[in-house]
């Protein structure tokens, strides 16, 4: 673990590199370097994946993971989560002020990230609610977007139902349909 | 990822027992064979009444009764067991034939297989290599056993939720979803010969529910990376991944048809889950009009039989098993469990399958057998939750 977490934005760079040259849009900038600071260990590099023939699409908008996502350097709490409905991903009108309090936190700090972690209550499947927490977080990730946030600055995570309360009342089921706005240091 | 994580310290478990093999639900049906089970050995008497007991096929004789069959399995050295099946008054042989596995657990469950296929010409699943999702550290991780939780081994050590693993059709390398290594959701690969894992599809977003096409020469997964999660496909490397449909919906749990030509997957593309079908070259999406509920997922084609595929439904505030039939045009459930009956698993005869129980309080995999309804719990107390299985039937 420690050893990819220390390489990783190094790879990461040489990914970049590696793409630089068939990818038609702009690179967007790495937020993993920013995030995690330079790595060392440059012999490693070209053993990371041959990216070459990763995808059979050539507009192909994936990209490799260009980071990871280490508790260390998360802030909880620091910002209101936002609920949703049973089974939706709308953005609720009463929500909407929070990601207005959140919009101008990043005006604030301009130098901060965010992790947006999508979550679902333990009813259901788990690579429905997996999908569902992804749309949630891309959800608030929009709304923020329109509310002039750079989406470089918006990281996305899904928990599905992996943290879900199980058996959980009715009030903890809908504490569950969430999306936790967490601040990167 | 080239750092190559081998896997460490393959934990190794006491062969777990069937202890339980919950109430058998015995149905009227003139296809049910009355069998005697014999062993000289206590443990592979008990193991063989287990796997006969949870078979839809088969009832065990009572003190009374009078079987049609009696199946003898006899020990012979350390791996090997000896089936002898008898008929009639006085007993008459009619089978005698031999069978080693890499342990006697192993040798007696193809014995019974063989027992199976012989008196009533279904291809058995005794002799399965199950992958499922333990938590009994605390933490979701990768496993396998034999059908009957035998020869447990816990394959990932990881404390990062790994779920969903799925095989290769060769038996080789398991396929799963877990946070490992980069705190996001990535699809990792397990060779089960050299004990290694990998990384499989590890790109920006959500990357899950990867399963290996029958052929094994392509895997169906579903990538979030260009917006929100769709079906894309990849070879058996996880390269020259491809997008098979870009819908405004959430899809998932891709599954494939018997011959490799197409896919059934969930989607909410017109509000809540439903199954729909999808060519494994792409284009759009189609409705399965399983007409049973307003929350259809978890679609696993039949592997043995074309026109069936398993689902899980929402009913009454709970989930259970169903099978559609695409000659019938209609849905049907399957299971009655109390609690929610979820992610079926079809076996290699097309008749049984795995599901898991769920409560709040407990995970268990259970077996079912989707003719009579009769459902036998797998997996022991002693291995605490356990859910996702999945199935590999060794073709020797």
């Amino acid at each position: 673990m420690k050893y990819a977490t220390r390489f990783l934005p190094l790879l990461a760079l040489a990914l970049a590199v590696v793409f630089s040259g068939c990818q038609r849009r702009p690179e967007r900038p790495n937020p993993a370097q920013t995030m995690m600071g330079p790595g060392s260990g440059a012999g490693l590099a070209g053993q990371y994946v041959d990216t070459e023939g990763l995808f059979g699409d050539l507009d192909s908008e994936l990209r490799p993971r260009d980071g990871d996502m280490g508790p260390d350097n998360q802030i909880r709490g620091l910002l209101p989560s936002v609920f949703f409905d049973f089974d939706s991903s709308a953005i609720r009108s009463a929500e909407r002020p929070k990601l207005e309090e959140v919009a101008s936190y990043l005006r604030n700090n301009p130098n901060t990230r965010l992790l947006l972690e999508g979550h679902c209550d333990w009813r259901g499947t788990t690579e429905y609610n997996l999908g569902l927490g992804d749309r949630r977080a891309n959800s608030v990730r929009s709304y923020l977007v329109t509310l002039g946030v750079n989406t470089g600055r918006l990281e996305t995570l899904s928990k599905g139902d992996l943290e879900a309360v199980v058996g959980g009342t009715e009030e903890q089921m809908a504490r569950d349909r969430r999306v936790e706005v967490i601040v990167l240091r | 990822m080239a750092a190559v994580v081998l896997m460490a310290g393959l934990a190794s478990m006491a062969g777990a027992q069937v202890r339980d093999i919950g109430d058998i639900t015995v149905e009227a049906e003139r296809d049910v064979l009355l069998v005697r089970v014999e062993s000289p050995s206590d443990e592979l008497q008990r193991l063989a009444q287990g796997a006969f007991g949870a078979h839809g096929r088969f009832r065990l004789a009572g003190r009374g009764d009078t079987p049609q069959f009696t199946f003898r399995f006899t020990p012979e050295g350390d791996r090997g067991v000896d089936l002898e099946i008898l008929s009639g008054s006085p007993a008459q042989s009619l089978l005698r034939e031999g069978f080693t596995g890499t342990t006697r657990r192993q040798a007696l469950l193809r014995a019974g297989d063989r027992a199976v296929q012989r008196t009533t010409g279904l291809t058995g699943f005794f002799a399965s290599r199950l992958a499922f999702v333990g938590a009994r550290t605390g933490f979701r991780e990768i496993y396998t056993s034999d059908l009957f939780f035998g020869e447990v081994r816990q394959l990932t050590n990881d404390r990062s939720e790994s779920i969903m693993p799925r095989w290769s059709p060769d038996g080789r390398y398991l396929l799963y979803t877990s946070y490992f290594q980069t705190g996001f959701p990535d699809i990792f690969r397990i060779d089960t010969v050299a004990e290694r894992r990998d990384p499989f599809v590890s790109l920006q977003g959500t990357n899950t529910g990867a399963r290996f096409s029958p052929d094994g020469r392509r895997v169906a997964m579903i990538l979030s990376g260009e917006g929100n999660p769709d079906v894309y496909v990849s070879n058996a490397e996880g390269r020259q991944i491809r997008r098979l449909a870009r819908t405004p919906g959430v899809e998932a749990t891709p599954s494939w048809s018997p011959d490799g030509n197409r896919l059934v997957v969930t989607s909410d593309l017109a509000g809540r889950p439903q199954l729909y079908l999808l060519a494994a070259t792409g284009g759009n999406l189609q409705r399965i009009a399983t007409d049973i509920s307003g929350y259809c997922a978890e679609p696993d084609w039949n592997p043995a039989d074309p026109d069936l595929i398993a689902f899980t439904i929402a009913q009454a505030g709970r989930f259970q098993v169903a099978v559609y039939s695409f000659s019938e045009r209609r849905s049907r459930v399957v299971t009655t469990e109390a609690g929610d009956a979820i992610e079926p698993h079809w076996l290699a005869d097309g008749r049984h399958l795995l599901y898991t129980a769920r409560t709040a309080a407990s995970e268990r995999i259970m077996l079912l057998d989707t003719i009579t309804g009769r459902a036998t719990r797998l997996s022991p107390d002693s291995l605490g939750k356990c859910s996702h299985a999945a199935a590999h039937f060794p073709r020797r």
